[in-house]
């Protein structure tokens, strides 16, 4: 007579293989009891930027009840225009409520606006977003911003020359932006800045890393470092486009 | 300590854009910003002259990195009298502080020749050897990101 083991102890087994897909993948096949536990380490990092591949995450989970994007999180994202990924699909990326560190990018035709809703209410945890911003629009991108009340890293890059003067009005809360802020924008910092400057929480980073692109981008970091003179602990600075790693997957 | 960090530019200089009027950037007032522990600057296809005025009003005392990332293409002679002004201040900073700069080199087959580059813009440090060579995969992890 078999004597099961407590729940506990599996799962401190399979704990012990997180870094150990192919593993998991296996303990996920031996029992109902093994699923949970396996899931929370498989479905960490889910990368969904690859063509198809949220296409096939909604095949293969079409219950988001019972999906496993809860486990997730590390969400690598990329809103598709061309396969009209739209608000309807909010259910499905809503379901990656864990997730701390968002990556959105967009795949569509160049200077081709897509619409950032569909990341709108993904995760309320979110600390640390990445933006690919040369698809979207800024006002949407800091409408998500705002909507990250615990978000401290922000990173975006862009690479059409400008994003035009659009206007946005701002919310009445923001998040404190207490990490690290980068920013590569092809056609200058000053309207990310600007907008930046005008949050209603203020700014409030310890790193600051900037490509400079043309003069003007030298009196906009002066003003970022200033508003955050009080917690700035690195500066990095480099002219012309490049180089700093702009995703930095939390570990 | 603070650290020094020389990284070559593998840009080929066919592909840089024309080169910018320094003497137009506004100049990066560090001295509020008390809390300063590493600085870094990647001066492309500018003069170095701002990177000297932005360390000028830093807060020395407590910066523990300072890293520069140089162009790999040749530097303009008039850009020379920039670079010594920068190696002076680096060897006054050293003196008072005892930050040791080090120069990344952005693979093996660039060091000699970063090396021989490096002795002629920052003559006083290297020679009173203060400048080390690191390779560039260190690089990222001198300036905290």
């Amino acid at each position: 007579m078999s004597c099961p083991l407590p729940q506990e102890i599996l799962d401190l087994i399979v704990d012990h293989l997180h870094d150990d897909p192919t593993s998991l993948g296996s303990c996920c096949l031996v029992s109902k009891s093994w699923i949970h536990r396996t899931r929370k380490h498989l479905f960490t990092n889910v990368d969904l930027r690859a063509h198809d591949r949220f296409e096939r995450w909604k095949e293969t989970f079409p219950d988001p009840a019972n999906s496993p994007a809860h486990h997730a999180r590390t969400l690598e994202l990329t809103i598709d225009d061309l396969n009209s990924t739209t608000a309807a699909d909010g259910c499905f990326i809503s379901t990656f409520c864990g997730v701390v560190y968002l990556h959105v990018g967009a795949r569509g035709p160049y200077r081709h606006e897509i619409p950032l809703v569909p990341s709108y209410g993904i995760s309320p945890v979110i600390r640390s977003l990445c933006v690919n911003s040369t698809s979207f629009k800024l006002s949407e991108i800091f409408d998500l911003i705002c909507s990250l009340p615990l978000l401290e890293d922000l990173s975006l890059i862009s690479f059409i020359h400008d994003h035009g003067d659009e206007g946005w009005n701002a919310p009445s809360t923001s998040p404190k932006l207490t990490g690290s802020l980068k920013l590569i924008m092809l056609g200058g910092i000053h309207s990310v800045a600007s907008l930046l400057l005008g949050l209603p929480s203020g700014i409030h980073f310890t790193k600051i890393a900037v490509s400079w692109n043309n003069e003007e981008d030298a009196k906009w970091t002066m003003c970022l470092v200033s508003r955050c003179s009080s917690t700035l602990e690195s500066l990095y600075i480099t002219n012309g486009i490049c180089v700093f790693p702009l995703v930095s997957v939390p570990s | 300590m603070v650290s020094v960090c020389f990284l070559w530019s593998l840009c080929p200089v066919d592909s840089l854009p024309p080169h910018a009027d320094a003497s137009s950037i506004p100049s990066l007032d560090l001295s509020k910003a008390t809390n300063l522990k590493g600085v870094a600057f990647r001066p492309r296809y500018l003069g170095v002259q701002w990177i000297t005025a932005a360390l000028h009003t830093a807060e020395t005392k407590n910066l523990q990195r300072i890293s520069l990332v140089l162009p790999l293409h040749a530097i303009p002679e008039t850009d020379l009298q920039e670079w010594l002004a920068l190696d002076c201040l680096l060897v006054q900073i050293w003196t008072t502080h005892l930050l040791r700069p080090k120069v990344t080199y952005e693979s093996e087959t660039w060091r000699d020749y970063q090396a021989d580059d490096m002795a002629t813009l920052l003559p006083e440090s290297v020679g009173r050897g203060i400048v080390d060579l690191v390779e560039h995969s260190d690089f990222l992890e001198q300036v905290a990101w």
